[in-house]
């Protein structure tokens, strides 16, 4: 794909986002005008982007839909329920049509049938199709036609540095032609000057249009939003002749122009005095003036400017499109930058140079706050990729009959893009299985003493450096036994063994188990949740459940806000260095030699009245015996659980970019990572759920 | 005799245009044809300056004959209702 169409892709795509939330967001909270906007510029922007690249088809079809969604911004048509299902189809429509746009491809027949049908639908609502009659009479004499509404003067004038505004004119003329019929067009070349005084780049042309289109005034103003300042703009009506005499006298020549006009075929001479005959109100305040008087110079002036284009106060956001690898690249040099100068500040501390020390100090500082500015590039707020799950939620629940009120908590609660990418897959299937099997039908939930309205939200937060991504329902619940009954029968655990509740629960993440008495096309089939698992795995990520019986299911899943580096703690076990994530110590202990004494080899300690299990990282990994004089215990915490990690040095915190290990070691328990320290020496990540795990299991027996 | 080459008429060639040209409107003793049948793209500058150039032959008294025009180019210059201030073998 062209760098162009990849533009155009992206593009596309945010647009039909922008459509998709916009009428998702109707159906949830009624029809608005912010919506119905949003709704009109995105298939116009799509429209006009198309139409840069020649894809008819799409151009085509969104003219339809478009024209369709101008009627309902005007208030001739009134958007239905039945016509934002018919939107988002078409929306769904546009998209297969870009990318067979893209992609050179011919429609398919079953998708010239779906476009012929939709095209019917959207049609069928237009108040009239007469925008798709070619009118012969355009080349009548326009002002010979009773009503002209519809008909718009459009005077352009131009500054001198309009070239360099970037737009073509060219393309605000095509732009125009495409809102309806051009039907007389006038280049005002007076002021372009002879090949010696031309300066090749300025803008001297001017233009005089004639369009006849169904749109309204801010329709076509809204070709020009992006260049409204670097011109002057006119637009009236042609039956407004106090505009069109306004006109006539701001230009330099006004009897030429009007003669031109005239000439042109734009107006007859009549039409610029012609009040009477035309103009059916006149003013009441003026009611035995002599008809002269109202279109006089004068009274026009201050008539006219209703016409004149408004500058937009409202200050536009404007985002920067980068490709991601490049902001991966910045993100990968500053990691490595971080890790070079963590080692400058160990020589120089060896060194003991104050002066050397402090600027190393502040460059550390600096660095920092470069890598953090650099890693935000990648946050976003999860809200825009959320709301489209308001469809599928919508969407599910419709086709099975549900009614499900569905909320998003903590929209812009920010995480690394790649996260959220990763992480949408997972969600939606969670939030289909939810409102699949989760929220009982209405009927169900009445007899149950519920309300016949499901819930099911959807809520991010940031927790102790994670996000939390929460998925909660106030359905029926988990059903423990008949997970444990499948579970058996599967083989997946045994009869005999002891599971806790939330044992159970887990083991819906494993494949091939669902309790679904049904298996729809929706869910129910039993894949699925274990792959979610796995994609959360990979995300460094953990997923657990919690539920109660006809009360709900909350799925609880922990992301690390981003993959790329994490605050570690660095510490010493025989002659090797790790590091354990700074988030998860609660505390550091000493062990003295005299408790250790008391232990008897037991492995626990007394924390404050509490029993901590402890992981000996020396046998665990059999490392040698260390010359530390003393041994420490950090704490750590994950979720409920405690443990201590029984270390022979303590060297601090330590910032540390996540190297993967390689596929040999990927399966090492315990190691998520490597790093290189500042010293050049190898320092490997502790994995401390997988270390709990592990423990929890050795004092269980298992 | 010095040819110049252009694929396309936009802002970007007016400069050299007016560069190119300038000397041989000065001494104008004939119609003046240029083949611009290689160009396939034409944005409004580049119209703009071609209504200065054939203004400019008119007022040697000459005329601007620009042949073998691509549809492409044509038809840009019927959008904006140019044609005629161009003139050429249109």
């Amino acid at each position: 794909m062209s760098d162009d169409l990849q533009l155009f892709d992206e593009d596309a795509q945010e647009q039909l986002d922008f459509m998709e939330a916009a009428l998702v967001n109707m159906q949830d909270n009624g029809v608005n005008d912010d919506d119905i906007g949003a709704l009109f510029r995105s298939m116009h922007t799509i429209k006009g982007t198309a139409g840069m690249f020649g894809f008819d088809d799409v151009v085509g079809f969104a003219h339809i839909a478009e024209n369709l969604l101008s009627d309902v911004r005007e208030g001739k048509v009134v958007l239905t329920e039945p016509m934002v299902e018919i939107f988002l189809l078409s929306k769904d429509h546009t998209s297969k049509l870009i990318s067979l746009a893209i992609d050179s491809t011919e429609m398919p027949p079953e998708v010239k049938e779906a476009n012929d049908e939709l095209l019917s639908k959207l049609s069928s609502y237009l108040p009239s199709s007469l925008d798709e009659i070619p009118s012969d009479e355009t080349k009548e004499h326009i002002s010979a036609e009773l009503d002209s509404s519809g008909i718009w003067h459009l005077s352009m004038q131009f500054a001198p540095d309009f070239f360099t505004s970037g737009m073509d004119i060219l393309n605000l003329i095509s732009f125009l032609e495409d809102m309806g019929n051009i039907t007389h067009r006038l280049a005002q070349d007076e002021k372009v000057p002879l090949l010696k005084d031309i300066e090749p780049t300025q803008t001297y042309i001017g233009f005089q249009l004639i369009l006849e289109s169904e749109n309204t005034i801010e329709d076509i103003q809204e070709v020009f939003e992006f260049v409204e300042d670097d011109m002057e703009l006119d637009i009236f009506e042609t039956n407004d002749i106090n505009s069109l005499n306004a006109l006539v006298d701001k230009m330099p020549k006004p009897s030429e122009f009007k003669e031109k006009l005239i000439s042109e075929g734009f107006y007859y001479e009549e039409d610029f005095t012609s009040v009477a005959e035309e103009t059916l109100e006149i003013p009441e305040e003026l009611p035995t003036e002599p008809v002269e008087e109202v279109s006089s110079p004068a009274v026009e002036k201050n008539d006219k400017p209703q016409a004149k284009v408004e500058k937009k106060t409202a200050v536009k956001n404007f985002s920067l499109r980068v490709d991601s690898s490049k902001v991966d690249n910045l993100i990968n040099q500053i990691s490595e930058m971080v890790i070079a100068n963590a080692r400058i500040i160990q020589k120089v501390e060896n060194i003991g140079d104050t002066d050397l020390n402090e600027s190393a100090v502040v460059m550390g500082d600096l660095l920092e706050e470069i890598r953090s500015s650099v890693m935000n590039i990648r946050m976003v707020q999860v809200g825009d990729s959320f709301s489209k799950f308001r469809r599928i939620v919508n969407d599910t629940a419709k086709k099975i009959g549900k009614d499900i009120e569905f909320v998003i908590n903590g929209g812009d609660t920010e995480l690394d893009k790649m996260v959220i990418e990763k992480i949408s897959d997972p969600l939606m299937h969670m939030l289909r299985n939810s409102v699949d099997h989760g929220v009982e039908m209405p009927n169900d939930r009445e007899q149950n003493g519920k309300d016949r309205k499901g819930h099911v939200s959807l809520s991010a937060y940031p927790d102790a450096g994670m996000i939390v991504i929460e998925i909660k329902d106030d359905g029926k619940g988990l059903d423990r036994n008949a997970i444990l009954a499948k579970a058996i029968k599967q083989g997946v655990v045994s009869e005999n063994d002891k599971l806790s509740d939330k044992d159970i629960y887990n083991l819906v993440f494993e494949a091939g188990l669902s309790t679904a008495k049904e298996v729809s096309d929706i869910s129910g089939r039993g894949v699925g949740m274990d792959v979610v698992k796995r994609n959360i795995k990979d995300l460094r990520g953990t997923i657990d459940i919690d539920s109660k019986l006809n009360e709900g299911t909350i799925f609880t899943i922990k992301l690390p806000l981003t993959l790329a580096i994490i605050d570690g703690f660095l510490i010493q076990v025989g002659k090797t260095k790790y590091i354990i994530p700074l988030e998860m110590i609660q505390e550091c202990i000493e062990l003295n030699a005299a408790y250790k004494e008391k232990m008897n080899g037991n492995q626990f300690i007394n924390l404050r009245d509490n029993i901590l299990p402890l992981l000996d990282v020396r046998s665990h990994y059999n490392e040698e015996e260390s010359d530390s004089t003393r041994e420490n215990v950090v704490v750590v915490q994950y979720g409920d659980y405690q443990m201590g990690i029984l270390v022979d040095e303590l060297f601090g915190e330590f910032q540390t970019v996540i190297k993967p290990l390689g596929d040999i070691f990927s399966n090492v328990p315990g190691i998520s990572g490597g790093t290189i320290l500042g010293t050049g020496d190898i320092g490997l990540i502790f994995d401390i759920p997988k270390l709990m795990e592990h423990k929890i299991r050795q004092a269980s027996g298992l | 005799m010095e040819i110049l080459e252009y694929d396309k008429l936009t802002i970007y060639e007016v400069d050299s245009l007016k560069k190119a040209l300038l000397p041989v409107v000065e001494t104008l003793s004939k119609d003046l044809l240029l083949d611009f049948s290689s160009a396939t793209k034409i944005d409004m500058a580049a119209i703009q300056f071609l209504i200065s150039l054939k203004k400019s032959c008119i007022e040697k008294g000459f005329n601007l004959v620009l042949p073998r025009l691509q549809d492409s180019v044509k038809d840009n210059l019927r959008l904006c209702a140019c044609s005629s201030l161009i003139g050429g073998d249109l």
